[in-house]
């Protein structure tokens, strides 16, 4: 096994320990079984209208960011503050692969709950109502969304003790918040990076059903996928070279 | 030949004028030393900069002034010399979950070796029986021998030790010590910080002496007791005549002081050769029986305790 | 001049003052607690967030009220600067203020091992607890009500009625806002404390706290507009609006239980019972820990 590979690997295992992977499970359970409940009495045609109202928006509001979040201040930020980041900072290993792997277990424990989240509402919409349309390109936009908000997280994480509180301060305060009073405020916005995928992706009918109820999300942001993910790219590329430099010339206490 | 007993020819590990403050507070000032194949010592009393020397040396620190080499690199610079490094830090920089097993195979794999010889290292180290238990129910002894394995696996050149002896019982601390003679003895860099005076002086023939942050001593035990001249020996003499023995001892240029107690006599003196050349004569002259006659101060503990009671 | 000299003993020399009481000690973990969410006595770091989020709910009715008070009327169209209309934006920061204050008042004595220091002195498991949530409620309280306080001082000054006349015909401002706070502690403080009481990490405490209220809006939503009515009880973030509007006579929202048609004091009922079986499970926790 490479070391990057191993890196992967034993990261993923650090930041989803049992108690971590149960809770944030349960957490991300929480829009299939709403979408489960809503599916029960609601019609066929109108569970499309609500699986955008209600779970994906459970998931873009709270499974999402807090899943990144918790995962991605855990990946670099707990191992500094428990002393053995300095374990893998004595190998020769470069500082670029230590934070690219770190990024890329964060990305994928996130996305497998983040993913699984929707995924499985999104699983249930088409078994009861027979919407197949939204299932791959909600999953792609998560996945979009997800690299962009693991990046940022992972930086925090490093650079402070409190990321998890101002990541939800920016979740409260902007994404909730500013980003939906102040039209050029979405453009900052981590979350709708992936929705603007999702959008272009979408059927043209289905798209219109979809936006009708998260339309005020979008504000003036255009839909486009190559466009969503080459952001999360350039995102997930500065943070990996910004905290490699930091690496090299900070300390390790 | 190097010109201060600090430095040694052929080093691994230099430090150059390091120094590194934290704001306000200056650890380490203007440090120069290097390290040799070999078991070399560093001691000091706590706060004196022992640690942050360690980290320094290892590149996890940058110094503030002054430059680090490690086989003529920068570690800071060059992520490839630590293929040739190895730090037992003396935190718990250990994954909880993981046992020993795995904890240094994955260290092999980040080393670029193969994880079967974890075995090899685990097995150094004694550990066999644990290695698949998880670390995080591991004592303090054998937290400390996993960290010691999983910076064997790699076969390093340098293998630098914050307090490698914590927390292990008598035992496990002979068979550390063993292994990192044999290293030493293969030709491979060994450094021990230590507070264990004993241990280090079993280890080592060569120390460092830090005090608040800068070097206080360096070089072989006895020739560091040697060069402190302005401090006079003290000498243990046992003799059947302890009265009249002090009497004569008095009269001697080169003693500073006796002290009685029972039958043995503590004396002080600037001269500890002469005094060993002239006992056989004082004795003879007095028909007194000399039973033992032994420096009390040449060792470790006697030579840190006087270089710490200066500052 | 007196002969002679004296040696004195500089050794260890136990207590023999008079030793402070139950209240004493309770007030010194409540001013502990302060100083630990507000940063005082420690590195500037550590002052950042906190103050950071009062001034967020702070600075804004302060530039408003400052404003008014020189060009001498207050803005009528500023709808944000209405008494109700404010605990909108106070009542979210308030949700991560409550985050991080739990957070830093129960688990670091857990994290380090300081709790059984705690317990070693006398002090009882209740005694702890009350003081913890007594610097919480004095920082959350504060935190919601004075800009209130400031608001209402600033119509006070602009008022045509007069200062002193519109300070006394104006009082139902005063407990109506007081209340409303305090809904809005009691909506969200007890459940921070459950979460900071069986967290290991302050992180991960923050982050269930806000997880768990936010996701309960749109969970709540997507029920109740498919016609489960019920699901409005679960819409933990909307209750206290709903007390607040209810008590401040306001409409600023369409929150979720009145869109199941829940009456308010349903959402009372709720607030109440979350925060009593809260208590409950902190005082039972703490319990088995010391």
């Amino acid at each position: 096994m490479t070391a990057f590979r191993a890196m992967i690997r034993w990261s993923l295992r650090h930041i989803l320990g049992r108690k971590r992977l149960v809770g944030l499970g349960l957490f991300g359970l929480v829009p299939a079984v709403v979408m489960a409940v809503v599916g029960q009495t609601a019609s066929d045609a109108s569970l499309l209208k609500e699986f955008h109202a209600g779970p994906l928006l459970t998931v873009l509001f709270g499974v999402l960011p807090i899943t990144t979040l918790v995962l991605g201040a855990a990946a670099l930020g707990e191992e500094r503050r428990d002393g053995t980041l300095s374990f893998l900072l004595l190998r020769p290993t470069s500082r670029t692969s230590i934070v690219g792997a770190k990024l890329a277990s964060v990305w994928l424990g996130s996305f497998l709950i983040v993913g699984g989240s929707v995924g499985l509402a999104a699983l249930v919409l088409g078994v009861r109502s027979g919407h197949w349309t939204p299932f791959g390109p909600v999953l792609l936009a998560m996945a979009i969304s997800t690299l962009a908000y693991a990046a940022a997280a992972l930086a925090l994480g490093y650079l402070t003790g409190r990321a998890v509180l101002i990541g939800l301060a920016y979740l409260v305060i902007l994404e909730n918040g500013l980003a939906l009073a102040i039209d050029g405020m979405a453009t900052v916005s981590l979350m709708r990076i992936g929705l603007t995928a999702y959008w272009a992706l979408l059927p043209d009918r289905t798209a219109a059903v979809a936006f009708s109820e998260i339309n005020q999300l979008m504000a003036s942001l255009a839909p486009g996928a190559l466009g969503a993910a080459a952001k999360a790219l350039v995102i997930a590329g500065l943070v990996v070279a910004g905290t490699a430099w930091l690496l090299r010339h900070r300390d390790v206490a | 030949m190097t010109e201060s007993p600090a430095l040694v020819e052929h080093p691994t590990v230099e430090a150059r004028a390091v120094s590194k403050w934290f704001g306000q507070k200056v650890a380490v000032s203007d440090l120069s030393c290097s390290f040799g194949p070999g078991i070399t010592g560093l001691l000091g009393p706590n706060g004196a900069g022992k640690t942050t020397l360690l980290r320094m040396l290892t590149g996890l620190l940058g110094p503030s002034d002054g430059e680090v080499r490690i086989m003529g690199k920068d570690p800071r610079r060059s992520p490839e010399v630590y293929r040739h490094l190895a730090l037992v830090p003396e935190e718990d920089a250990v994954y909880g979950f993981q046992t020993a097993r795995e904890f240094v195979a994955y260290s092999a794999v980040l080393a670029g070796t193969d994880p079967r010889s974890a075995e090899e290292a685990i097995a150094t180290v004694r550990l066999e029986d644990s290695a698949d238990r998880p670390i995080s129910g591991y004592s303090k002894g054998m937290r400390q021998r996993a960290k010691v394995a999983a910076a064997l696996v790699g076969r390093p050149d340098l293998l630098v030790l914050d307090e490698p002896l914590n927390g292990t019982d008598p035992v496990q601390r002979a068979h550390l010590i063993d292994t990192f003679r044999t290293l030493a003895r293969e030709g491979h860099t060994v450094i021990v910080s230590s507070h264990v005076l004993a241990e280090v002086e079993r280890m080592s023939g060569r120390v460092l002496a830090m005090v608040d942050g800068k070097l206080a001593a360096a070089g072989d035990i006895a020739a560091i007791r040697r060069a402190m001249s302005h401090i006079p020996y003290r000498v243990r003499i046992e003799t059947d005549l302890p009265r009249r023995m002090a009497a004569a001892l008095v009269e001697i240029d080169s003693v500073a002081g006796v002290e009685l107690d029972g039958e043995t006599l503590h004396a002080e003196t600037t001269d500890l050769e002469g005094l060993g050349r002239s006992i056989a004569g004082v004795a003879a002259r007095l028909d007194a029986r000399v039973s033992r006659f032994e420096p009390e101060d040449e060792s470790l503990e006697s030579v840190f305790r006087y270089l710490v009671r200066r500052r | 001049m007196t002969d002679g000299g004296v040696v004195f003993d500089l050794g260890y020399r136990p207590h023999e003052g008079p030793r402070q009481g139950r209240m004493a000690v309770a007030w010194a973990v409540i001013r502990d607690g302060l100083r630990r969410v507000l940063g005082l006595r420690r590195r500037a770091r550590r002052k950042v967030m906190p103050w950071g989020l009062i001034s967020i709910a702070l600075l804004p009715v302060l530039f408003f009220v400052a404003i008014g008070v020189v060009i001498g009327e207050l803005a009528e169209d500023a709808e944000l600067f209405g008494h109700a209309q404010y605990f909108d934006l106070t009542g979210a920061i308030a949700l991560v203020f409550i985050a991080l204050a739990g957070a830093e008042l129960l688990v670091p004595d857990r994290e380090h091992g300081t709790l059984a220091v705690y317990a070693s002195r006398p002090l009882t498991t209740t005694d702890y607890l009350g003081a913890r949530t007594a610097a919480l409620a004095i920082l959350v309280l504060g935190f919601l009500y004075i800009p209130h306080i400031v608001l209402y001082l600033g119509e006070a000054w602009v008022s045509s009625e007069g200062f002193g006349s519109y300070l006394g015909g104006h009082l139902d401002d005063l407990w109506q806002t007081a209340v409303a706070s305090l809904a809005y502690f009691a909506a969200f403080a007890p459940i921070g404390m459950v979460v900071a009481s069986v967290a290991s990490r302050p992180a991960v405490a923050a982050g269930t706290l806000i997880g768990v209220v936010t996701i309960s809006g749109p969970a709540s939503a997507g029920l109740v507009d498919s016609g489960i009515d019920l699901g409005g009880l679960l819409a933990l973030q909307h209750h206290p609006g709903v007390v607040k509007d209810w008590v401040m006579d306001a409409n600023t929202h369409r929150w979720i239980p009145e869109r199941a048609g829940m009456d308010p004091i349903v959402s009372l009922v709720v607030v109440g019972l979350v925060a009593a079986a809260s208590a409950w499970f902190v005082l039972w926790r703490y319990r088995r820990l010391t």
